[in-house]
């Protein structure tokens, strides 16, 4: 047998090969387990980078020539992106680069940039929302959505993401994309309570998405989770800033809801 | 413990509902090759029927879970884990019952690859290249069928019950709805919200990826596409407006207002056609009219930098509010929009025929060093004009970096006047010093045409962006006309001293010429500081041609007046550049920068072949200021300076005798003017309290500004001529401050505006200076329910003060009172009736003494038929108590003037209006 052009014995020829087979047998075993082993690697604490996208031109809905002169002006989307840091126990949202854009209809983008802190373990959430002259901090338990599952799956960042579905305040469509791969129940703004990570949100209704962009997975200390403080902002629950939101846009017409179904997102 | 307490609370509960859910499902898990860890796995629980998430736990490393207190339900069982096959199972539980499912065994998804994976086979139908497409009629459907529906029953197509589409085996991943998103990434958004029968096709074919399409370069990734097609009659259709009121005015003079107009509109196509006809004060479309048939505003709107919309009207030719017009309005509208929407033309024609006949008073006291005199001037005033106007704007959205614009308008009028004028100069005393009769007539017809070309581009570079664009216009006029006057000076005994008399043809021809270059450049020095240049060159060529003719023997008008005739053309050369800094953050926003400019102005004499010429450096600093306080709040302070030179008027007028008491000379050393003016501006807007409140300030100050130089010769002639001043300076005060008191749902909205002003100049030689003051106060309550009434309430008091170095024992003092009320109520049965009450208050004062004070009340009644109120009638009286006058008064540097002019007073119209409409909905 000629081996590297070097005529060798057969004997040692077997010998080789038995040892060449038990080391490939090792290495298959080592590389089978590492790359099972990636493949199992869940992503338990890290940061989400997730980019808010709200349709501009929907924000526009009369007629008048202003109007539509003003939407062929404007670009279709404006882009924000948060970043939504997270372990097992706590979430942090909040804005990290706002698109600097100047065409944006501000009086329809109200609470478009929030803060929200989550505690699951609690269930305890604190989050502050700037709506037009007022700035408020709510602080309550963690809004419980009845989700429903649906059957589909669409790949977000890398992730394979399962499709379910919730309807809020009685009218909103709420659509959630969310991962099994990242086993934390969490996700964008107060949005939780699915069996695995939310990375994508998309609301109808309100022409808004939230779609992850990026995932790392970090360990964070425990101050990433401690929500600043804000001693300006007016201290509110859930259903006060409702009742807050309700009373003064009362007299807005059909602009009222909009506002009040932004706010209380 | 956490654990237990809730269960307890629970406990509590159910037994306080008196049944027990004393419940639960229990079970381990494990890997099948058993060699890994099951810990983080997902464990779900889910109603059967409806797919509702119930509990949810996450497996910790012994793979043990148990839900506890379920009640009783269908449910289904599902364990994920990423690589692993979903296990999912049936389980039925009743009340107090214990399910424990042992152990149960996920599999990974590389041992499940043996599956045979069926593909469908599809029924082969009508194949485009590379799309399948389905006529939507021939698969019948129900009318109230949706996108979802139909597609169920197209060949290849499936639908399951969650809306998921499969095409071809494939997933869709994208429903467009004419080559555009309908909404988001949600394809069952537009399967859903959109009625079948609107739909005229479906296609399905593969869609490159945006990258794809952006970049030009294939990715290879495609996803299947279905496109719908809407059907044209979908977006096909017309209205239009029909109405007719006639009436009667306090003279019994007939009046009316009629309209006709008509929109057909096709996708984006759209084509209007309108005619009108008034003798009231309605002189052309409506706001709401201009916006339904004409495009509105849009064709005039432009967008700056910082997001601020703005918009400019050029309503030629309008009606000026003095006398009474009678109008005739063609007009038409097209606009479309093409290729994807990336391009757009729009253009107007229109036709105006307006007649106008006024009287116009005017009352004016001159404050003179050493004495008063007064003058009277009453105008009869005859104006017919006819004006052909149209535009056209083009867009092109080349890429989403490069936009081309180009605006084409041309105009073409033609104006015929007779006017009269009787002017009396009297002395302090009253004694007439002179006094003059003309009779003016000129008929001329003037063309105008504009174009340019704009073209912006953003490059990659954050923040650069470049601007080009050039502009031409070509202007022409040609005008005829008659001077008649009579002129008489008097002694102070009212005996005749002097008469001139003036018989003369006048004949004009202009023409104006321009072409201008303007680019504009911004550079990003870092993600905050800009450098933004920008530099422009126009050249104007005007001719002017003037000729005077007396009458010769003959009769005839043709001898010309070398005094009053000339031929001059004028070449004007201007460079302007500019250079400045910009701060740009979230709070806060500053730039500092400049424009330089360099005119060259020649005039040629082309009858005694004179050359006179002018350069110019102006100077153009500016600085501004804007503080974000909040997001509802700004601060901004803004200042600029500017360079004015004289006009060549000034400095070597033409000899005009048009007024023989008026008469201008020339100043050869009158130089630059330099104007700072600084404002400070504060705005706040709170939304949900549902208050504004808005402040500016300002201040003018003027270097060396222009006055008048005027002496009142012996004749009692006044003689112009400019001069350059000190001291000049003007200041405004705004303010408006909005609240709501909400328990009643009033607004009250109050405003203030102050003046202060100081102005020099010379009289009789003598150096004078003026200080004007004025303040307003206005308040305004509305009070309003929606569908119901409407109430307004307004005040405005204004009050002047006036004051003259010259005759400091002269002052002038007087109030402006107006008061107004308006309300609208909508009755049961489609009635509306309204009205609103003005009363104008006007001191009088010992110049002033005549009764001004009028109540204007006008009211209208109203009743809709029909569906979409498509028929209306309506009755209204304008100025029920026939009380209005024009009225105008302005007391300011050295003369007093109060101005009074014919309107139109009480009238009625009675009539009907038409609305009607077919076809589908317009965009």
């Amino acid at each position: 047998m000629v081996l590297f052009g070097i005529l060798v014995k057969e004997e040692i020829m077997n010998n080789l090969i038995f040892q060449l087979k038990n080391w490939l047998f090792l290495t298959a075993v080592v590389v089978l387990f590492i790359t099972k082993s990636n493949a199992q690697q869940l992503i338990q604490s890290g940061k989400i980078t997730f980019e808010r996208n709200e349709n501009l031109h929907k924000l526009i809905n009369d007629k008048s020539s202003w109007s539509q002169a003003m939407k062929s002006k404007m670009p279709k989307y404006r882009t924000d992106i948060f970043q939504l840091s997270f372990n097992k126990k706590s979430s942090a949202y909040k804005l990290t680069q706002e698109d600097e854009s100047p065409y944006a209809n501000w009086y329809y983008r109200v609470a478009a940039q929030n803060s929200v802190f989550t505690n699951i373990e609690t269930n305890k959430m604190i989050a502050d929302k700037i709506v037009y002259e007022r700035s408020y901090r709510v602080e309550d338990s963690i809004p419980k959505l009845k989700w429903k599952l649906l059957g589909e799956y669409r790949n977000i960042a890398g992730f394979n993401c399962r499709k379910a579905a919730t309807i809020i305040m009685d009218s909103i469509y709420i659509i959630a994309f969310y991962t099994d791969e990242i086993p934390v129940s969490a996700g964008p703004e107060s949005f939780q309570g699915l069996p695995g990570m939310i990375l994508g949100i998309v609301i109808p209704r309100l022409n808004i998405t939230y779609f992850a962009t990026k995932v790392e997975n970090l360990v964070l200390p425990e101050t990433e989770f401690i929500m600043p403080s804000a001693p300006k902002n007016k201290k509110t629950n859930i259903l006060e800033l409702k009742k807050e939101i309700l009373k003064d846009t009362k007299e807005w017409g059909e602009d009222g809801p909009k506002i009040y179904w932004k706010v209380m997102l | 413990m956490k654990v237990k307490i809730p269960i307890i609370i629970f406990l509590l509960f159910c037994f306080v509902n008196g049944f027990s859910q004393n419940n639960s499902i229990s079970a381990s898990v494990n890997d099948t090759m058993n060699f890994k860890s099951v810990n983080n796995s997902s464990v779900s629980l889910i109603k059967f029927n409806d797919s509702i998430l119930v509990e949810h736990i996450w497996l910790n490393e012994k793979g043990f879970f148990q839900f506890l207190n379920i009640p009783a339900d269908t449910y289904l069982l599902q364990i994920t884990r990423p690589t692993f096959v979903d296990y999912t199972e049936k389980i039925i539980i009743n009340e107090n019952q214990k399910i424990d499912l042992g152990t149960l065994y996920i599999i990974s998804k590389a041992n499940l690859l043996k599956d045979v994976i069926i593909k469908e086979k599809m029924n082969a139908i009508r194949i485009k290249g590379d799309t399948t497409e389905f006529l939507v009629d021939s698969f019948l459907v129900n009318k109230n069928s949706n996108v979802e529906d139909l597609l169920k029953r197209l060949p290849g197509i499936q639908v399951d019950k969650d809306g998921k589409i499969t095409a071809q085996g494939q997933e869709v991943k994208k429903v467009l709805v004419d080559g555009e998103e309908f909404f988001g990434n949600d394809p069952t958004i537009a399967t859903k919200n959109i009625r079948a029968d609107n739909i005229s096709t479906v296609q399905v074919f593969d869609k490159k990826s945006e990258q794809a399409t952006l970049t030009g370069i294939d990715d290879g990734e495609k996803n299947k596409t279905i496109n719908l097609t809407l059907k044209e009659d979908a977006k096909k259709g017309y209205f239009g407006k029909i109405s007719a009121l006639e009436g009667l005015d306090a003279n019994e003079k007939a009046r009316l207002e009629r309209d006709a107009m008509f929109n057909y509109f096709r996708k984006k196509l759209k084509v209007s056609a309108y005619a009108a006809t008034s003798n009231t004060n309605k002189t052309g479309l409506s706001w709401d009219d201009r916006e339904t048939y004409t495009g509105g505003i849009a064709g005039n709107m432009e967008m700056s930098d910082n997001g601020m919309m703005f918009s400019y009207n050029d309503n030629e030719g309008d009606f000026s509010g003095v006398g009474i017009p009678q109008t005739t309005y063609y007009g038409g509208y097209f606009s479309n929009k093409f290729n994807k929407l990336k391009q757009s033309l729009n253009g107007n024609i229109t036709r105006k025929e307006l007649a106008v006949n006024a009287e116009d008073n005017n009352y004016t006291k001159f404050i003179l060093p050493d004495t008063l005199y007064y003058n009277n001037q009453l105008n009869s005033i005859r104006n017919a004009k006819i004006l052909n106007s149209g535009n056209a704007n083009y867009e092109y959205n080349i890429d989403s970096t490069l936009l081309l614009k180009v605006k084409i308008k041309g105009s073409q009028s033609q104006n015929n006047s007779n006017n009269d004028f009787v002017t009396q100069n009297l002395n302090e005393n009253g004694t007439l010093v002179n006094d003059n009769v003309r009779n003016l007539t000129n008929l001329s017809s003037s063309q105008a045409f504009n174009s340019s070309v704009n073209l912006n581009k953003k490059f990659k570079l954050k923040g650069r962006s470049l601007a080009l664009n050039f502009e031409g216009m070509v202007n022409s006029s040609v005008s005829e006309g008659f001077l008649q006057s009579n002129t008489n000076f008097y002694n102070p005994d009212s005996t005749i001293n002097n008469s001139n008399n003036i018989d003369q043809k006048k004949t004009n021809e202009s023409s104006l010429n321009t072409v201008k270059a303007f680019v504009s450049y911004t550079e990003p020095l870092s993600k905050k500081w800009f450098i933004v240049t920008d530099y422009d060159i126009a050249n104007t060529v005007n001719n002017s041609k003037r000729f005077s003719f007396d009458k010769n023997l003959n009769n005839e008008y043709s001898t010309l007046l070398d005094t009053l005739s000339n031929s001059l053309r004028y070449n004007i050369l201007a460079n302007k550049g500019g250079i400045s800094l910009k701060y740009n953050t979230k709070k806060l926003v500053y730039s500092l920068g400049g424009k330089v400019s360099y005119t060259d102005l020649r005039q040629y004499n082309l009858i005694n072949n004179v050359e006179i010429g002018q350069y110019f450096f102006n100077l153009f600093p500016a600085a501004n200021l804007m503080y974000k306080i909040k997001n509802t709040s700004s601060l901004s302070a803004n200042y600029s300076g500017y360079t004015n030179q004289p006009s060549l008027q000034q400095i070597q007028p033409l000899f005009d005798n048009s007024n023989p008491l008026d008469i201008y000379l020339g100043n050869q050393n009158l130089g630059q003017s330099f104007t700072n003016r600084i404002s400070l501006t504060y705005n706040s807007y709170k939304p949900l309290t549902g208050s504004s409140l808005y402040a500016n300030v300002s201040f003018n100050i003027v270097n060396n500004d222009f006055a008048s130089f005027d002496k009142v010769d012996d004749f009692g002639r006044k003689i112009h001529q400019t001069i350059n001043v000190e001291g000049n300076y003007s200041s405004n005060f705004y303010s408006y401050y909005y609240f709501k008191i909400k328990k009643i749902n009033l607004g009250v909205s109050n405003n203030i505006y102050g003046n202060i002003s100081r102005n020099n100049n010379f009289i009789n030689g003598f150096s004078n200076t003026n200080n004007n003051q004025s303040l307003t106060y206005g308040l305004n309550l509305d009070y309003e329910k929606e569908e119901k009434f409407e109430i307004n309430v307004s005040s405005d008091l204004t009050f002047n003060n006036s004051t003259s170095s010259l005759r400091q024992d002269v002052r002038t003092q007087f109030w402006i009172q107006e008061y107004s009320l308006s309300a609208e109520f909508y009755l049961p049965k489609k009635f509306e009736i309204g009205g609103n009450c003005t009363f104008n208050i006007r001191q009088r004062t010992s110049d002033f003494d005549r009764n001004l004070n009028t109540t204007i009340f006008n009211a209208y009644v109203s009743k809709k038929l029909f569906k979409k109120d498509a028929l209306e009638f309506k009755l209204s009286v304008n100025d029920i108590f026939n009380q209005n006058i024009g009225f105008n008064r302005t007391a300011t540097s050295n003369y007093i003037n109060e101005r009074t002019y014919t309107v139109l007073q009480r009238y009625f119209l009675f009539g009907v209006i038409w609305n009607f409409s077919k076809g589908g909905n317009n965009e």
